[in-house]
């Protein structure tokens, strides 16, 4: 145990400049997450997974809080490293928010096809408004990323400022990556081409509706008529 | 091409109008004015061109197949459907990097060294964008995802409308519709589709005036197809320009000469004759996309060509028995409907056979495709023909119709004045 914890930190000093803590983390997270792929389930306890690790409980609790964090964090780090991965792009720069968005659904379209059956046993049977706990790190990464976009198609013009109501556009965005990760889960086209596409027309769709004031003349509308609706109503 | 009587007329023309007026409009035969149906059919074919572009995939492909003959289509529906032809709403850039790194792994930026993130055209089931490599600029056409699933269902939605406005029975037509459906497949594979250019344009190289861009199999994919950048004035502007006569003629022989070729020797086509296919440059003819490709036998060919025999029309048994080669008669017909048949058959033979009879061929003649027009509108107002069942002639025949069809329609664009020689083997000694 001594010997091995000495070989491990060894290693740790030659691989890594980061604090002891980031491997062993790791570890961790690919313990649980091939336990899931696995077997289905979770491991049944911290302590058998401390055993099977050959690390104290200690060394767990100093890393994470739960064995449901270890899901989380797990999902947080994967949609953070496509984002981070997509940043680098040469024309990321230059992309409008549109095409910064797209760039994101493609990429994760493309990670998707490495995770499909892990994703399919722990969201495949989800309504798109129940909001698994596991997802929470997630979302939260999601939505910093969905709100320099909005900020970015504000700025450029591409998305019509509303006001208040546009706070909830990572919102809505939020609610349409679920919607593509369902659409992909349900795929069953080669490749799963048929995701791509919905991407695309979706996204498409979304943002001409970001764009034109069409939601704006509706609402004006909509609220002109609204008193006359009510009368005939009574009547 | 004479086997144009019988079904394949059905299929060929009268499809093309019977959607064109019928789809939309059923009372366009008697308008109470002509101004008013003029309006609209414009307005009915914006809305259909709409919704065909909208839908992509197949019905662009379909809106494609009816824009081919202006002449053959009420004018205000023709101009809509010709637009079908260039303007589709583009794939967003992420998505063409997406299906880069699905084919090659790689990023366009990896493989060349500019890439132009806009594209500068469509294609019917993509679009393409220029790029740069070493000196070299290329053409890359890039596939929608998923195109080829959305075409089969498309056409599921398509086929019972289709069948309704034609006025046809499902079993009588289920072999054209194959055939229709198994080119549009074709054309998803790019694969196929690079491998027929590099023979086609092979096997065709050395006709005069024509000319084909060159093609780089190690910079293509299932979807992305990669060939040498050409700029060109496309076949439909150099039609309107001020060209003389001469360069008209002479770009023409080129267009006659390349499907002569095709047709005759190689017994193995492009099928899609549209002039957003094709660009001039100088005196030459650029063929541009091999998407729609035909294969037809050497028996198919004989059977069907044997009906530019000079002999033919002046022999009903020689035509009679030409007609039950390619199943136009079919063995339950009864002594009127063969009459019938051999009547029509002999009539379209008369007129489509006409440039092969005379040695050379004026499709600047408006009359000729005038004619061609009213004998199909003619053909589909008779009841006689449409109540005549069974599947009859070959679904080989569609494509055969389609691209001379749009040939001749493109000569006559053009105003050419065309060489015609029979193929040796129909030459009497």
């Amino acid at each position: 145990m001594l010997i091995r914890s000495a070989k491990l930190s060894e290693q740790i000093m030659k691989t890594a400049k980061k604090p002891q803590k980031q491997p062993l983390r790791r570890k961790i997270i690919d313990a649980v997450i091939s336990h899931l792929e696995r077997e289905g389930k979770a491991p049944v306890s911290v302590h058998r997974l401390c055993k099977d690790l050959a690390i104290t409980e200690k060394e767990f609790y100093d890393a994470f809080p739960s064995l449901a964090s270890v899901e989380k964090s797990f999902w947080e780090e994967w949609i953070g490293s496509i984002i981070s991965a997509i940043r680098k792009g040469k024309e990321w720069p230059a992309f409008t928010a549109k095409e910064q968005y797209l760039a994101f659904l493609y990429s994760f379209s493309a990670e998707a096809m490495n995770k499909r059956s892990l994703l399919e046993q722990r969201f495949g049977k989800l309504t798109l408004l129940c909001s698994p706990s596991s997802l929470d790190g997630l979302k939260r990464t999601f939505k910093d990323f969905a709100d320099e976009t909005i900020k970015r198609g504000m700025d450029n013009g591409e998305i019509a400022c509303r006001g208040p109501l546009g706070n909830l556009y990572p919102e809505v965005l939020y609610i349409h990556w679920r919607t593509v990760l369902e659409f992909y889960l349900k795929d069953e086209s080669q490749g799963f081409e048929r995701t791509d596409a919905f991407i695309e027309k979706t996204v498409e769709f979304a943002f001409d509706l970001l764009h034109t004031q069409a939601v704006d003349s509706a609402a004006d509308l909509i609220r002109f008529l609204l008193p006359q609706i009510a009368r005939m109503g009574r009547e | 091409m004479a086997a144009l009587g019988g079904t394949g007329a059905r299929v060929g023309i009268n499809y093309l109008k019977y959607y064109g007026k019928r789809a939309v409009s059923g009372a366009a035969d008697s308008p109470k004015s002509q101004a008013h149906a003029l309006e609209r059919d414009e307005r009915n074919a914006e809305i259909i061109y709409e919704t065909f572009s909208k839908l992509k995939g197949g019905p662009l492909k379909l809106a494609q197949m009816l824009s081919i003959d202006k002449n053959l289509l009420p004018p205000a529906y023709a101009r809509q459907f010709v637009n079908a032809q260039y303007s589709v709403p583009p794939l967003s850039y992420p998505l063409v990097v997406r299906t880069f790194r699905r084919d090659f792994g790689k990023e366009p930026l990896e493989l060349f060294d500019t890439f132009d993130r806009e594209a500068s055209h469509g294609a019917s089931i993509g679009q393409v964008h220029k790029a740069a490599r070493s000196g070299r600029q290329f053409a890359v056409k890039v596939q929608y995802p998923g195109v080829a699933e959305s075409l089969t269902s498309d056409l599921r939605i398509v086929k019972p409308i289709a069948l309704r406005i034609l006025g046809l029975r499902e079993s009588d037509v289920e072999q054209y519709f194959r055939e229709v459906e198994t080119r549009l497949l074709e054309e998803t594979d790019y694969t196929l589709e690079l491998e027929r250019s590099v023979h086609l344009s092979r096997a065709s190289d050395h006709l005069p005036n024509v000319g084909f861009p060159r093609y780089y199999p190690e910079l293509s994919s299932p979807h992305i197809l990669t060939m040498e950048w050409i700029d060109g004035t496309p076949l439909d502007q150099f039609a309107d320009s001020d060209a003389t006569q001469q360069e008209r003629d002479a770009i023409g022989q080129a267009l006659w000469d390349f499907y002569a070729h095709q047709v005759h020797d190689l017994n193995l086509f492009h099928a899609d004759p549209h002039p957003g296919n094709f660009l001039v440059c100088g005196e030459k003819l650029l063929v541009l996309d091999f998407g729609c490709t035909k294969r037809i036998t050497r028996d198919f060919y004989r059977k069907q060509f044997r009906f530019l025999d000079p002999a033919l029309p002046g022999s009903p048994g020689l035509l009679e028995e030409a007609l039950r080669d390619l199943d136009v008669i079919i063995p339950s017909d009864t002594e009127k409907e063969i009459s019938q048949i051999m009547e029509l058959c002999s009539t379209w033979l008369d007129l489509l056979a006409l440039p092969f009879r005379s040695g050379s061929f004026d499709f600047g003649d408006p009359i000729f495709l005038k004619s061609i027009y009213d004998l199909g509108e003619e053909n589909r107002k008779a009841n006689n023909l449409k109540s005549m069942k069974g599947q009859r002639g070959s679904p080989d025949t569609i494509y055969v119709n389609r691209a001379f069809f749009g040939l001749y329609s493109l000569l006559g664009r053009l105003r050419s004045q065309v060489t015609v020689k029979l193929p040796d083997w129909l030459k009497k000694a």
